[in-house]
């Protein structure tokens, strides 16, 4: 079995485009964890399949696989799903922009991302795939541009989920390997941060369908 | 085990304690029994960590000088907070209406919240900087909103959206860093040790350090409440319950400049030591400055203006280590933190009084409420800048240096701002203080517990104004000097 991280990379910035031009939710969290699916996938075409087969860091490896799997790809899409559907918000309302011009936004932000690589960066060492940091910058990019212009909370939560995905990839891509307690700690924060967003999203909605989330200055208080 | 480990471990203990303590009263006094535990591990740690670096698992904790005098700071504002928060819950324990699940969800996220505070600062790994960083967040994060009302879910979303994505961009910063120092690490050198880092970085790259160095400052900047970045601050200060309050404004911010601060001299020795990244801290200084001048002008919640100071004060800090009063920078976070907590105590007291937090709404200040009242008065006069304060000391440090270091123009623009807010922050205090008392409010007495916790930081604050402690001198020459400074 051989895993090509060109594929990969180019697998993740796909996905970017995809959650650009759906305005479906569930479609979104969905891209999501298959992004979260080849990110795990990753270290094992870069280091090469045969890092399982012996070494001292086979443990390290298969641990981080395990973990970004079992975290990015199975636990916070589930939180997600499940806030949406207590949400009852299953579409983007009322788009910023159409769908159309949302994907040309994101095209136009992968372009960039190739753009800055090429002429702003130092060449990529020899052996390292050309594709790591454009595909996590424009990773990165599309996460913000989610985040910013999203116009519900489970959009910007995505964002923000996209938006490490991109950092991950860039840090992969000059790091090489992260040290172990550094990787697990991450993606505990980043589980616990997607969590809390998403009962306070769907407290949100139980509340006040409308108002919720939507940053309306809050009134002057009282005892607290 | 050493005491370095006991220091994150005693809180997380705490922390899984009060998760299933059945009392709401126990849990309260957890909180304080629990501090004062934690401040004393940290009182012994403290004088050794200035004289020299202890280190423990290896060397991925670390607590030197810079990180020990921010430990102090530390502690003291949260075992005051800890016994606030037990004058403040008291009642509401009492007749129930704060209830087994809410105590429950206060007590392990304040202990998660200490936990998480004292890992950034004992950290000697960066990787494990900023995952303790967002940790503080979560932990905080759940404070904010331990209400669970529409306002204070509301502020909570905020907070966590914004620090998370800032944070976010601090994670690619350190990976960036790391990726840089890794060229140029050998044998048992490791690229994310603080250590290490400062030993290889004239060997980095300037270019790519310069790069990781401005995602850092943004990120951590955000959670730092640096200007332009502090749209999340006021919201999650004011919701906050107070004892909260105090920590987030008093502490946290403190622990985020702290880690910016931490790479300053990295970057320093990668650029050649030109006062890049110094430099680069001015502006964003200035801004918080001017930007905390305008929102505090058109404020009337007593804690969103408490929130607005704390982004000046912060920007005042960033300034003064921009302008090369590394000292006096730091000198200026002790009375910042402990200050504006005492403000905070007093805001809460007289917000549980008056039923409300609107300064039009509340008068006679020094007769219906009096030691809350010239509590929060002391306290603003300090927080303004007013002699004898130690704030105006740290202050006048602050200008001293910049004039010094020939940043006339940037020591200029801060005493305007500084003045501004002077007088736009006075004046609705100084309303309240004067307007008459509103017909029908009875005079509060203060409870016994109130007298120390509001009169001996304010007893502190005018004692340092006036009298600089030996010991206290010393540890701010060796925090500083773990910093350098501007050139």
């Amino acid at each position: 079995m051989s895993l090509n991280a060109d594929l990969l990379l180019l697998l993740v910035i796909g996905i970017d485009l995809f959650i650009g031009s759906t305005g479906r939710l569930g479609a979104r969290i969905r891209a999501c964890a298959l992004q979260g699916l080849v990110l795990a996938a990753l270290p094992l075409a870069i280091q090469g399949t045969g890092v399982l087969t012996g070494g001292e860091r086979v443990l390290h490896t298969v641990l981080a696989v395990l973990a970004t799997l079992l975290l990015k790809a199975v636990a916070i899409p589930y939180f997600l799903m499940r806030a949406m559907r207590q949400s009852g918000v299953q579409r983007e309302a009322e788009p910023e922009h159409s769908l159309h011009l949302s994907l040309l936004l994101c095209a136009v932000l992968v372009g960039l991302s190739f753009w800055i690589s090429a002429v702003m960066l130092p060449p990529p060492e020899a052996g390292s795939s050309p594709l790591g940091v454009p595909a996590g910058l424009a990773t990165l990019l599309v996460g913000l541009y989610l985040t910013v212009g999203g116009r519900t909370e489970l959009t910007q939560v995505i964002g923000y989920l996209v938006l490490e995905n991109g950092v991950f990839v860039i840090g992969q891509r000059v790091l090489g390997e992260f040290p172990l307690v550094v990787e697990l700690g991450v993606l505990l924060d980043v589980l616990v941060a997607v969590m809390l967003m998403a009962v306070l999203v769907a407290f949100g909605h139980r509340q006040d369908p409308s108002a919720a989330g939507n940053g309306a200055a809050t009134p002057v208080g009282g005892a607290r | 085990m050493s005491l370095l480990l006991a220091l994150l471990l005693v809180p997380v203990g705490c922390m899984l304690v009060a998760a299933v303590l059945p009392s709401p009263r126990a849990i309260l006094a957890l909180c304080v029994a629990g501090a004062v535990a934690v401040a004393g591990i940290a009182a012994v740690l403290i004088p050794s960590a200035l004289e020299a670096p202890v280190f423990a698992i290896g060397r991925q904790l670390m607590l030197d000088a810079l990180s020990a005098y921010n430990l102090a700071i530390v502690m003291f504002v949260f075992l005051f907070s800890s016994v606030y928060a037990l004058r403040y819950f008291g009642p509401a324990a009492r007749d129930g209406s704060f209830g087994r699940g809410k105590a429950r969800r206060f007590g392990a996220s304040w202990f998660g919240f200490l936990a998480s505070m004292i890992l950034v600062l004992v950290s000697n790994n960066v990787g494990l900087l900023w995952v303790a960083m967002e940790t503080t967040t979560l932990a905080s994060a759940l404070l904010v909103c331990l209400e669970f009302d529409q306002p204070s879910v509301r502020a909570s979303w905020t907070y966590l959206m914004i620090c998370s994505v800032g944070i976010a961009l601090a994670l690619l910063g350190t990976f960036l860093l790391c990726g840089e120092a890794r060229n140029v690490t050998t044998g048992s050198e490791s690229p994310f040790l603080w250590t290490d880092l400062s030993h290889v970085a004239s060997r980095m790259r300037p270019g790519g350090v310069k790069l990781a160095f401005l995602f850092l400052l943004v990120g951590y900047g955000t959670k730092a409440g640096l200007a332009p970045m502090h749209t999340w601050l006021p919201d999650a200060h004011s919701q906050a319950p107070t004892p909260v309050s105090a920590v987030l404004s008093g502490v946290l911010l403190n622990c985020a400049l702290y880690s910016i601060s931490r790479f300053l001299p990295v970057v320093e020795g990668a650029t050649g030591g030109d006062g890049w990244a110094f430099r680069l801290l001015v502006p964003f200084g200035l801004v918080s400055i001017v930007v905390a001048a305008a929102f505090i002008a058109h404020e009337h919640d007593l804690k969103r203006l408490l929130a607005y100071c704390s982004v000046e004060h912060i920007g005042i800090i960033a300034l003064g280590l921009g302008l090369g009063g590394t000292t006096a920078a730091l000198f200026h976070t002790l009375n910042h933190s402990i200050s504006k907590m005492v403000a905070f105590f007093c805001v809460g007291n007289l917000a549980r009084d008056h039923g409300t937090r609107d300064t039009r709404a509340i008068g006679g200040l020094l007769k219906t409420s009096r030691l809350a009242g010239a509590g929060l008065l002391v306290a603003i006069f300090a927080l303004v800048g007013m002699p004898p304060s130690s704030v105006f000391m740290s202050e006048l440090w602050i200008a001293r240096d910049g004039i010094a270091g020939g940043h006339l123009p940037a020591v200029v623009a801060f005493l305007l701002g500084v003045g501004v807010i002077f007088i736009v922050l006075l004046r609705p205090i100084l309303g309240m203080a004067w307007a008459p008392a509103i017909a029908g409010r009875a005079t509060v007495r203060a409870r016994a517990l109130d007298w120390p916790l509001i009169v001996l930081p304010l007893v502190l604050l005018g004692v340092l104004g006036l009298w600089m402690p030996e010991g206290l001198q010393d540890a701010l020459t060796r925090a500083a000097a773990v910093l350098g400074g501007a050139p």
